[in-house]
């Protein structure tokens, strides 16, 4: 499996690198173009690197679109591969450049505009404090994305499966909103039913009522635990269904 | 004489038509398997679904004893019918490539097959012309050692030159522990490679037969059988 | 080579041999080329080759060493003959042919006469 996705970021690294350069480029522009509100500065780069982001996500989603209904199919699925492996290979590699994409980005803006971003004592302390929770937040948002990646590919792999000799077909992104809808109707039942939230910060279990998935309350991030089992869960369940589906009864 | 294949009443059926209608085909080491027919015969579906491309709807298919899956997979070397290999990609990338993902390719005889069809590792996928392409993609799948060989039109399109060339390197390619599936409707240039035939119309098999045997029964050349069985 | 449609392959080879080895290209004890070669050459299934060797054997034309290949016999005795049936059989159909065509014995026996004389 190490092999696909070596050649997987073969396949992907130019155009990546390509949109990154880009808003790097983009932003070095805004820095010398020398506005002087924070806000400004704020609001173009953000926009650059989401505009880059877009561009990747895309770009990476439709690399799995491209297996199922291009030539390329051909040469990936007659590989000695299983499902497991070429799914996971795809995941691997799209969270590698998503955890590079941004990295990159964010520590490039810093670095630009820190004499912008006036970092003082009070900051810093409370940097501190917040940090723990803030990369708490982001693997959850990072688990989520994958989440949703995974039920893209699943959307997708649907498209070209034949049950009873009928092809599903139809928009992929057609069966990704009912699936994300339903995903979506059980994430709002778990986190009602169980409504038990763990502080990030100091990891006290509270119950809170209306809360939601996520739930910042007097400066701490709280997260709803049965959403969180629940948002793997599906996780894995949707991995472990597109590998079956890839391996076994997509019609290529 | 041991099976490579075994196909026990394949049926493939979409909603509106049905394009493989209770196949049964066992096919022994060694040997070099014609099927013939139009477009639209069931040739390619018979194909991917040896492939691992396609689901059966009904019926047994079993490569050297497995179904088809990973393993098989691993055993069967396909050509389809169009570029395949990943747009990025340069000559040499794709033979890395096979050689990373397949224990049974000989990188010497690639090299040697691409010297014979006068391709330049250095060439980028995307700048080659439909010939080069077929040229290509048959080295690469000929340069393995695999248990069955699948070519799927393998001169079709394709200019005289490299089409002698294509047929030179599928005739040096033959060993008694391999077989061979080739499908083409260009009955003329190839019949003379097989030593089976199998004439595949609608889905179902018509005539089936040693090539040689059928010429001296009916007193004629396959190509001239095929326009019977499928003439107008 | 051409192949025609009438014959099986393997017995067009055989054909085709055969006239090489009266023809003298292939001598008594001259190596045949390998089974792969021919085949390359010819462009037809090593099968239909190997095939063939096999009936020139049964014919006694040609004999099998293992691991070294396939040569023509040297008894001239056994060349001769096979010199001789070819001879008689491509005389065969052409008396036959000409002879559906209306000619009679004395009329052929001309014809060819002529033809000698004509210095061809």
């Amino acid at each position: 499996m190490g092999k696909y996705i070596k050649y997987e970021i073969k396949g992907s690294y130019r155009f990546v690198l390509g949109v990154l350069a880009l808003v790097l480029i983009l932003m070095t522009g805004i820095y010398l173009k020398g506005f002087d509100r924070l806000g400004i500065i704020g609001g173009l780069a953000g926009l650059a690197i989401v505009i880059g982001y877009i561009a990747e996500i895309y770009y990476i989603m439709d690399s799995f679109r491209k297996e199922l209904y291009e030539d390329r199919g051909y040469l990936t699925f007659t590989l000695p591969l299983s499902g497991k492996q070429i799914i996971a290979s795809k995941l691997v590699v799209s969270t590698l450049w998503i955890l590079v994409i941004g990295f990159v980005t964010m520590g490039y803006f810093l670095i630009l505009f820190r004499k912008d971003i006036n970092i003082g004592q009070l900051e810093i302390g409370l940097l501190e404090e917040f940090l723990p929770q803030m990369i708490y937040y982001g693997i959850y948002m990072l688990v989520l994305g994958i989440n949703t990646l995974i039920l893209i590919y699943l959307s997708m792999a649907l498209g070209r499966v034949t049950i009873r000799n009928k092809k599903l077909g139809g928009l992929w992104l057609l069966i990704f909103i009912v699936l994300s809808t339903f995903v979506q109707i059980g994430y709002n039942y778990v986190y009602q039913t169980f409504p038990h939230y763990l502080n990030l910060s100091s990891f006290n279990l509270i119950n809170i009522d209306n809360g939601a998935g996520l739930t910042i309350s007097s400066g701490s991030i709280y997260m709803n635990l049965a959403t969180a089992i629940y948002t793997i869960l599906i996780g894995i369940v949707s991995f472990f269904t597109t590998s079956y589906l890839v391996e076994n009864k997509i019609d290529i | 004489m041991e099976k490579i294949v075994e196909i026990k009443g394949l049926t493939k059926r979409y909603i509106n038509t049905i394009a493989l209608n209770g196949i049964d085909l066992d096919i022994e080491k060694g040997r070099v398997v014609g099927i013939l027919g139009p477009n639209g015969s069931g040739k390619t579906t018979l194909i991917k679904i040896l492939a691992g491309l396609l689901r059966q709807s009904k019926g047994d298919v079993r490569i050297d004893s497995h179904n088809v899956g990973v393993y098989t997979k691993s055993i069967v070397s396909y050509l389809p019918d169009r570029n395949f290999l990943y747009n990025w990609m340069s000559i040499e990338d794709a033979l890395k490539f096979y050689s990373d993902f397949y224990k049974d390719f000989d990188m010497k005889r690639a090299e040697n097959l691409l010297e014979f069809m006068n391709l330049d590792n250095n060439l980028k996928v995307n700048q080659l012309s439909k010939g080069m392409h077929e040229k290509l993609n048959l080295s690469l799948v000929l340069s393995r050692k695999a248990k069955l060989y699948i070519l799927d039109e393998p001169i079709a399109g394709v200019d005289p030159v490299a089409r002698d060339k294509i047929l030179d390197a599928i005739i040096n390619n033959y060993n008694e522990d391999s077989s061979m599936i080739i499908t083409t409707h260009l009955v003329r240039d190839m019949e003379n490679l097989f030593d089976e035939v199998v004439f595949l119309k609608e889905g179902t098999i018509k005539l089936r037969g040693e090539a040689e045997k059928l010429r001296e029964e009916n007193g004629k050349s396959i190509d001239e059988l095929y326009k019977e069985v499928f003439g107008e | 080579m051409e192949f025609t449609d009438k014959l099986p392959i393997y017995i067009q080879i055989m054909n085709y041999l055969k006239k090489k080895i009266i023809a003298g290209e292939l001598k008594g004890g001259d190596k045949l080329p390998s089974v792969r070669e021919l085949s390359s050459e010819l462009k037809v299934n090593p099968n239909t080759v190997q095939r063939s060797y096999q009936e020139l054997e049964r014919e006694n034309l040609v004999y099998t060493q293992r691991g070294m290949g396939t040569f023509v016999v040297e008894d001239q005795k056994i060349l001769a003959n096979l010199r001789k049936e070819m001879a008689q059989e491509i005389i065969n159909k052409f008396i036959k042919e000409m002879k559906e065509l209306g000619f009679n014995s004395d009329e052929i026996i001309d014809i060819i006469k002529n033809y000698r004389t004509e210095g061809k």
